[in-house]
């Protein structure tokens, strides 16, 4: 009996202690992803900043180093940063739903939901000239009706890297029509390598250039005008690549890592600027860049724009303290927004004079991927809504995927997103 | 107690009713937390959920437009919705019976094991531990990636086949095996614990009492004694596994969505996968939590469904 109360204590104990350590354990690990203050003990003020997690090795440091640096010079306003991990936009878009979201934080695009929940503030007055210099289609998804939400931090670009030897292997000339690049993409098949890589599901890179690269649009103001025949035959000439079996389907990382390329898993592939630096450092300059080819008599060549712009939360306490930080890291602070883009991977400065200015982006890929960028870079506007775009991607991945006759297909995609795009708010 | 008489009748009801009184308390201590938790984090998200199926509510929370059933009828329109309906309801038929059937076979068999027991009734509940989103990612990237090294396309290879890109493959819909046999790994091994559980209950003598009788065949063993005694098992577990396959989400969201760019496309995308599309995504709450409530109200009438098929709750007579 007094054995069986010892091991009785002694179980409960052990069963206390061990929970007291977990519980600790789960606390502890929960402090790592809480926010890292900038560390001033008499500020006044206390911004949130949100990032999502830049793949980049440095850039957290960085980010945290500015935040100081603010505080150093500002000592009443203290930032505190968070470095969100994993699916940043569905993390920020419950945040955004409560008062106690970030003061401060970065998006892709605004769509009108956000204008009119009042996720956003105007930042006119912040950016004042500096308008004039900010690359159009960097601006473009910020705005609606002549006003600015937020102030572009780095443009990415999305275009077409080759690899030189493999082409030359195969006799192929770098493509300049769909017509091309399909046949390219066959004849670069072979053993181990596939001639193309564009997502693993063999849509998701490629899905939103079709019709720009016939020289149309998704979106015509309010109205939804990606349902013509020029797109329908676009889709359709590049459902070969996936029914000759020359994409690279199901690999291990995805098409913005450049692993595919590296292992030479894909000769041609759809990819982003911030990937040079390590593209160049593994293969040499056993590579080139291509935009994405035209298609049919109106045709053009398609680069994408994308890129991360700052916003400030219209549910915030201290607007205007958010907003002078904001001016002051993406506006004023040439150094920062220098290292920034260019320090960890590679991206174009939005604000033109600093992109001409940059020392890495005046020579080599880079250059070629910047002019490119100045003469294809095209991307959506900010009512090109997820609600819009979602009958748009279900329908090309029908086309592609499984042979769905592509103008009918498109033709009711259309009806559903223009459904979605007329409940979208007019902000 | 009532019965007793002397010193003690005035004493007793005084120290038991203290008793009580201290085993209630204990009893609230211990369970509130669990009580207000769940009363906090489901009952109330699950009142504020309904009632923001019947209100507007775009990029908020907030309740006040209401639509009455506006968001249900917007779904019940929707053919990429009723698609993913269909798609659950086949998924369910074809992963309930097979899990059932593999569960109960594992079960028999490790029954009849004479040594190692133990080894392969864990071996085999393992998985059960494993979480759904590792176990994707190791049958998106390792057994089931379109690369030519992937285990799958290795043993392709053997018989003289092309790679596969299995995940990438919708007509023919060779990415459902890569979904069916995850879920089997996954979940059967619970399953076979619990039919090993019912099959130790059954008592030793109806089998001896049958081999007496002359049914000598393990498989009219089976028949006739094994399988009719694991009735309410049988019925737990077929409602288990109905429920947990109309709740899909976890490997076809990781195993087909393809990263930063993007939710599953229309290709075995379950209801869920494609709520969380409206809710989070296209930040429309209001129709995300219409369809939660539909979902729910499918499972509930399958359930009621097929209690009333093999009489659940029924009295054995």
């Amino acid at each position: 009996m007094l054995a069986m109360r010892g091991t009785t204590g002694l179980t409960r104990r052990r069963f206390l202690g061990t929970s007291l350590l977990f519980v600790g354990g789960a606390a502890i690990s929960a402090c790592t992803t809480d926010p890292i203050g900038s560390g001033s003990g008499n500020a006044k003020v206390t911004l949130n900043h949100w990032y999502h997690e830049y793949g980049e090795q440095g850039t957290r440091e960085a980010a945290m180093r500015y935040a100081a640096d603010y505080t150093k010079e500002n000592p009443d306003v203290a930032v505190k940063v968070t470095w969100v991990p994993g699916d940043y936009k569905t993390k920020l878009q419950s945040s955004v739903l409560t008062p106690e979201g970030p003061d401060v934080y970065e998006v892709n695009e605004v769509t009108p939901d956000m204008v009119a929940q009042q996720q956003v503030v105007p930042v006119d007055d912040i950016i004042g000239e500096a308008r004039g210099e900010l690359n159009e289609h960097a601006v473009s998804p910020l705005t609606h009706s002549g006003r600015t939400y937020g102030v572009p931090m780095i443009i990415d670009v999305m275009l077409l890297y080759y690899r030189k030897s493999l082409l030359a292997a195969a006799g192929v000339q770098p493509p300049t029509t769909l017509v091309d690049l399909v046949s390219a993409a066959a004849k670069l098949t072979s053993g181990k390598t596939k001639g193309i890589f564009v997502g693993n599901d063999g849509v998701a890179g490629m899905r939103q250039l079709f019709p720009f690269s016939v020289g149309q649009s998704a979106l015509t103001d309010r109205t939804v005008s990606y349902a013509t025949p020029e797109i329908a035959d676009a889709l359709t000439v590049a459902r070969r690549m996936f029914t000759d079996k020359s994409m690279l389907l199901g690999y291990p990382t995805e098409w913005y890592d450049p692993g595919a390329f590296i292992s030479g898993a894909a000769a041609i592939v759809w990819g982003g600027l911030w990937a040079l630096p390590q593209i160049q450092r593994e293969l040499g300059d056993d590579f080139g860049l291509i935009p994405w080819p035209g298609h049919g008599a109106s045709g053009r060549p398609v680069v994408i724009l994308g890129g991360w712009s700052q916003v400030v939360n219209g549910k915030s306490q201290h607007i205007d303290e958010a907003k002078k930080y904001v001016q002051w890291l993406w506006l004023r602070n040439e150094e920062i927004q220098k290292d920034w883009a260019l320090s960890y991977g590679f991206h174009v400065p939005p604000r033109a004079s600093l992109a001409a200015s940059a020392e890495p982006l005046k020579t080599g890929a880079a250059k070629v991927a910047v002019d490119l960028l100045n003469q294809y870079g095209i991307r959506n506007t900010a009512l090109w809504a997820p609600s819009v775009a979602k009958p748009y991607e279900d329908a090309v991945s029908d086309i592609i995927k499984k042979n769905a006759d592509a103008l009918p297909t498109l033709t009711e995609a259309a009806r559903r997103s223009q459904a979605a795009l007329d409940q979208l708010p007019k902000v | 107690m009532s019965t007793r008489t002397g010193t003690g009748s005035t004493s007793a009801p005084v120290r038991r009713r203290r008793a009580d009184r201290g085993a209630w308390l204990a009893f609230v201590v211990l369970t509130a937390p669990m009580v207000v938790g769940l009363f906090v984090f489901k009952y109330v998200a699950m009142g504020w959920g309904l009632l923001l199926s019947f209100s507007e509510a775009r990029g908020t929370i907030a309740l006040g437009t209401w639509v009455g059933l506006e968001n249900y009828r917007t779904l019940l329109t929707d053919p990429r919705f009723r698609d993913s309906l269909a798609m659950i309801v086949v998924f369910t038929v074809i992963i309930v019976p097979l899990t059932f059937a593999l569960a109960l076979g594992l079960a028999v068999l490790v029954n009849r094991l004479r040594r190692g027991r133990a080894l392969f009734r864990t071996t085999f509940f393992l998985p059960a531990a494993v979480s759904y989103v590792v176990a994707s990612l190791i049958w998106k990237m390792s057994l089931f990636s379109g690369v030519p090294s992937s285990v799958a396309n290795s043993l392709a290879g053997l018989v003289g086949q092309e790679p596969i890109a299995w995940i990438a493959t919708v007509d023919p819909p060779l990415y459902w095996v890569v979904l069916v046999t995850v879920r089997l790994w996954l979940q059967v091994g619970l399953y076979m614990i619990l039919f090993l559980a019912g099959i130790q209950e059954i008592p030793a003598e109806l089998y001896e009492a049958a081999k007496v009788d002359g049914a000598a065949s393990e498989w009219k063993l089976f028949r006739h004694i094994t399988f009719p005694m694991l009735r309410n098992t049988s019925v737990a577990v077929v409602l288990l596994l109905v429920i947990a396959a109309f709740q899909a989400f976890d490997e076809f969201y990781n195993l087909l969505s393809t990263g930063l760019a993007g939710a599953p496309g229309p290709d075995g995308r379950p209801p869920l996968v494609y709520l969380y599309d409206v809710a989070l995504v296209q930040q429309n709450y209001g129709v995300g939590s219409a369809g939660a409530f539909l979902v729910t109200l499918l499972i509930v009438v399958v359930t009621l469904l097929q209690s009333r098929l093999v009489g659940l709750g029924r009295r054995d007579a």
